[in-house]
């Protein structure tokens, strides 16, 4: 008897202790929104505040130089509710940020290739290999970190911004050498030419002309060119005898950064005689653009944008001096080189 | 070369690096000849021997521009050629590329000489394709080049002679405006090409400009070492 009256109270008591504990504890596990509630009072939480990319690198961008980017904080309240069930917002302090570049074509955006960086930066390092003269901007895709609590995760964002337009460099400081020109004792006559990228000076700049042609055009009195061939020797009263290519034409590439140009003598008639043939001689330098961005252009293609260096004459003559004949070749702005006839 | 193997499929792109390395101990100026004649010498044997395919030696009396890099001690210059811009490699057998570096002086002498061998299997379009998918690839989807630039990659394309190539050309036409890769298509001669052409000549965009500048372009060889790399 008495043992059934001690196991009633055994299970009154219990029962008792099981539920104060449910009534205690109603707030007892972590809980967290990513997002704003009403009823999660004294709480803001809301989306990523992303913080934009922005180009912190030199002005003009050109291809071949590596484009910097920096990219502003980034801020997200996420709502914890507490243990004893009040609301609190907490700061996110982790954020993954993958990189990518984008490119406007038309004014839309479209992503053209990914790039490493984090949620302080990043930099885009492969400029050689996209079009040129065309505007590109950094795109970021931010997002919390995952797990910091039951439905905490926000919404991962994009943002954009740092946008430049790409350039190709091109050719500046196209110069006479120092020493030059020469007047080899053969009667060759030889000019040298230096020249450096717009994107920087040095051998290091130079090599960012990949997509550079240097060329010389040469035209001649059209008058006496057929099928491309120019007569030297064009009249009875001409003592010339070679066909020149009319127009000529002849290109290195833009990363050679120097040039000679040799000046021959033309082949002369057993008979000298007074002669003179002009040539109209310009150096130009183009990019691939915008025939092909990728490719230095053919020397040949008269269709790419060509931008003239310098222009000179080209003289050669056939002269009686100081008896006998002598063969001068002039070249505007220099000192003629003269040699006797062989 | 490429394919690293020596072994090709008829028709495939094949490629050459070459290192010139200066090892005189002494700043140089490296006479490179222009885009009409290179220094740069190369020749194609067939298997007999014969002489299939050769670039222009430089011509030493002619007047005009000559490149003329500097050269410093220790330096090296890397070039890749387009071969298959000089030979089409259509004909199965074995061949053998030669390349000579030229001193311009009078009589050419060779200043470094080298060579390497081909073998050229039928064709075979799978694998051709797959090599254009190989060369064009980086370019599409903007992912690392490795040591192949853009314009190599791009030349490697119009050198192929089958309208397996066309997608490709295709994409660098639209994507880049490329006028030389319509030019490649007109080249072709083939019916779909012609169409090709003329699909992207009737747009009204930066891409039908260029389809008009390649009519106006002609499509005979204007200039072998271009179409090589130079």
């Amino acid at each position: 008897m008495r043992l059934g009256i001690a196991f009633r109270w055994g299970l009154i008591a219990a029962l008792i202790v099981a539920t104060r504990t449910a009534v205690i504890c109603t707030c007892c596990e972590d809980h967290w929104t990513a997002g704003y509630r009403s009823a999660h009072y004294g709480c803001t939480a809301g989306p990523i505040s992303a913080g934009a990319p922005n180009y912190i690198g030199s002005t003009p961008l050109y291809r071949h130089h590596d484009a910097p980017f920096s990219k502003n904080p980034n801020y997200d309240e996420d709502c914890h509710r507490k243990t004893d069930c009040s609301y609190e917002d907490v700061e996110e302090s982790l954020f993954t940020c993958d990189w990518s570049i984008e490119k406007s074509t038309g004014g839309l955006f479209t992503e053209v290739t990914t790039i490493s960086g984090n949620c302080s930066g990043a930099t885009w390092t492969t400029t050689e290999s996209f079009e040129p003269n065309a505007v590109y901007r950094a795109k970021v895709h931010v997002n919390d970190t995952p797990g910091d609590g039951p439905y905490g995760d926000d919404g991962a964002v994009d943002v954009t911004g740092g946008m430049q337009t790409l350039y190709a460099p091109g050719v500046t400081n196209f110069t006479t050498s120092a020493n030059y020109p020469v007047c080899q004792s053969d009667g060759r006559f030889d000019f040298h030419y230096d020249w450096e990228a717009d994107c920087g000076s040095g051998s290091t700049h130079t090599a960012h002309l990949d997509a550079v042609t240097v060329r010389e055009k040469v035209t001649y009195e059209s008058a006496y060119t057929f099928f491309g061939i120019h007569d030297s020797g064009h009249s009875a009263t001409q003592c010339f005898q070679t066909g020149i290519n009319d127009p000529t034409r002849n290109g290195v590439p833009g990363t050679d950064g120097a040039m000679y140009d040799y000046k021959y003598m033309l082949a002369v008639k057993d008979d000298p005689c007074e002669s003179t043939c002009v040539g109209n001689q310009v150096y130009q330098w183009a990019t691939g653009s915008p025939t092909g961005w990728q490719y230095a252009p053919d020397y040949n293609d008269d269709t790419a944008n060509w931008q003239t260096l310098a222009t000179y004459t080209i003289t050669r003559e056939l002269v009686y001096e100081d008896s006998s004949w002598k063969y001068r070749i002039t070249k505007t702005g220099y000192t003629p080189c003269t040699h006797s006839v062989p | 070369m490429e394919p690293k193997d020596g072994v090709i499929t008829a028709g495939e792109p094949v490629l050459a690096r070459v290192e010139i390395v200066n090892e005189s101990g002494e700043d140089l100026t490296l006479m490179t000849g222009n885009s009409s004649a290179a220094t740069t010498y190369f020749e194609v044997r067939a298997e007999s021997g014969k002489v299939v395919a050769a670039t222009p030696r430089p011509q030493l009396n002619e007047s005009g521009i000559q490149g003329a890099p500097r050269f410093p001690a220790g330096a090296i210059r890397t070039n890749v050629w387009i071969i298959s811009a000089l030979y089409d490699f259509q004909q199965p057998g074995l061949y053998q590329i030669l390349v000579q570096q030229l001193e311009r002086t009078e009589g050419l002498p060779i200043m470094a000489e080298a060579a390497s061998t081909v073998r050229v299997l039928p064709f075979d379009a799978a694998k051709l394709k797959a090599r254009c998918e190989e060369l064009s690839k980086p370019m599409r989807e903007g992912t690392s080049y490795g040591d192949l630039d853009v314009s190599k990659r791009s030349k490697a394309l119009l050198a192929v002679r089958h309208d397996i190539v066309l997608p490709y050309l295709e994409w660098l036409a639209k994507e880049w405006a490329d006028a030389y890769a319509i030019r490649a298509m007109r080249r072709l001669g083939t019916d779909q090409a012609q169409r090709l052409v003329n699909e992207l000549a009737a747009r009204e965009d930066r891409v039908g400009v260029a389809a008009q500048r390649a009519l106006q372009m002609s499509i005979e060889r204007q200039s072998l070492l271009w179409d090589m790399g130079w």
